[in-house]
């Protein structure tokens, strides 16, 4: 009999369930966006930050402090340090209303962090966690999963937002390996980072964590 | 960092979805982000059965999280908004009408089906108060749900 219960209350768990509505990312703390999907070694690229050329993009942005990046947001600043970003960080540029930074953690993983400094709380970080570390011939870009807001390989024109039948959900071109639209999603709803060169050819298509 | 690598990817799928569970979609990347960087601050106290410990944590962050918010402004619907069980409205009522710590032992078992001695080390209890804790809330939503079916509201309005 109880244990009838619980095999109800389980057969009502909500999640998974109907995606919840939209909520646009704008009303709420974008935080440590972070960090990840999948791994296994750590790479032996060891005190990458300190090499000429270490993000792999032609931008190589301008030397700021680490405690520059994201002033005021401690844990953010506490973020970075976690994953061991070290002292320093590229500013690589601003675009459409969004500063990016890029750094190398000591153990050779790719992470930036961007900040809307127009806005409150649109801010974050995103480290790549995975072996196949950004960039590389099938990591083309990184992006939130939430919002095509990101940095992209060399070579790369468009970045697109696909679901899973491949349908184009958004599109944003790339500037110095930057990129941003201001459209969102929710967790799931993309499927694919899909990159293309500038004759519209897919360069990449990574799913999506 | 090749243990936590290993404990991201075995363990981000099911942390998302205990977030899920609890708390609305907009807080839901915050928190899992969180909670990973705690495991790789702490990596060393990461037990070898990661799981419940990393819903340990993801519970205090949400909690924290509610308690930052309503700080800051009243708390809005939005972010004291919990997730019910579905399908199911008798059950959900019930279940809405017990406690905050009834509601999560039931969680624990029913949707992330722990056993347990699992629980007891997400909501920090020693395995006998946390099955003493479960008895009771099963008793209390079974009451309840009791409660529901005896009540027959009269019909009204059906006349010829």
């Amino acid at each position: 009999m109880r244990n009838d219960m619980v095999a109800r209350l389980a057969a009502a768990n909500p999640v998974p369930g109907p995606a919840p509505v939209h909520e646009p990312l704008r009303a709420r703390r974008l935080a440590v966006a972070a960090v990840v999907m999948a791994a296994i070694a750590v790479p032996a690229v060891a005190f990458g930050s300190r090499l000429a050329g270490v993000l792999g993009i032609s931008n190589e942005g301008s030397s700021v402090p680490v405690t520059s990046v994201l002033p005021g947001q401690s844990q953010l600043d506490q973020a970075l340090q976690e994953m061991q970003v070290g002292s320093t960080m590229q500013y690589l540029g601003a675009l459409d209303g969004v500063k990016f930074y890029a750094q190398r953690t000591a153990g050779g993983k790719f992470c930036f962090a961007i900040d809307h400094y127009t806005q409150q709380y649109e801010k974050g970080v995103l480290c790549d966690w995975n072996t196949d570390n950004f960039p590389s011939p099938n990591v083309q870009a990184i992006t939130f999963p939430g919002s095509l807001q990101g940095v992209a390989a060399d070579g790369v024109a468009t970045v697109e937002f696909q679901d899973e039948n491949g349908a184009v959900l958004d599109s944003t071109p790339v500037t110095n390996n930057l990129f941003v639209s201001d459209q969102r999603f929710e967790h799931g709803q993309a499927a694919y980072l899909v990159t293309l060169d500038a004759g519209g050819n897919v360069i990449s298509k990574q799913t999506l964590p | 960092m090749q243990r936590f690598d290993e404990i991201y990817a075995e363990h981000v799928d099911a942390v998302r979805v205990y977030v899920r569970r609890r708390a609305p979609e907009s807080l839901v990347d915050d928190v899992v982000a969180d909670v990973f960087v705690v495991a790789l601050r702490r990596i060393d106290d990461v037990p070898r059965n990661a799981l419940p410990w990393l819903y340990a944590v993801a519970r205090k962050t949400l909690a924290n999280e509610r308690r930052k918010q309503s700080r800051t402004i009243p708390l809005t619907p939005e972010v004291s908004y919990e997730p019910e069980p579905v399908g199911d409205s008798q059950l959900a009522a019930a279940f809405a009408a017990l406690s905050d710590a009834d509601r999560e032992i039931l969680r624990l078992v029913a949707w992330e089906g722990l056993s347990l001695r699992e629980a007891a080390r997400v909501l920090e209890c020693s395995p006998v108060a946390c099955r003493v804790r479960y008895h009771r809330a099963k008793s209390r939503l079974a009451s309840r749900l009791a409660a529901a079916a005896s009540f027959r509201p009269e019909p009204r309005g059906v006349t010829r």
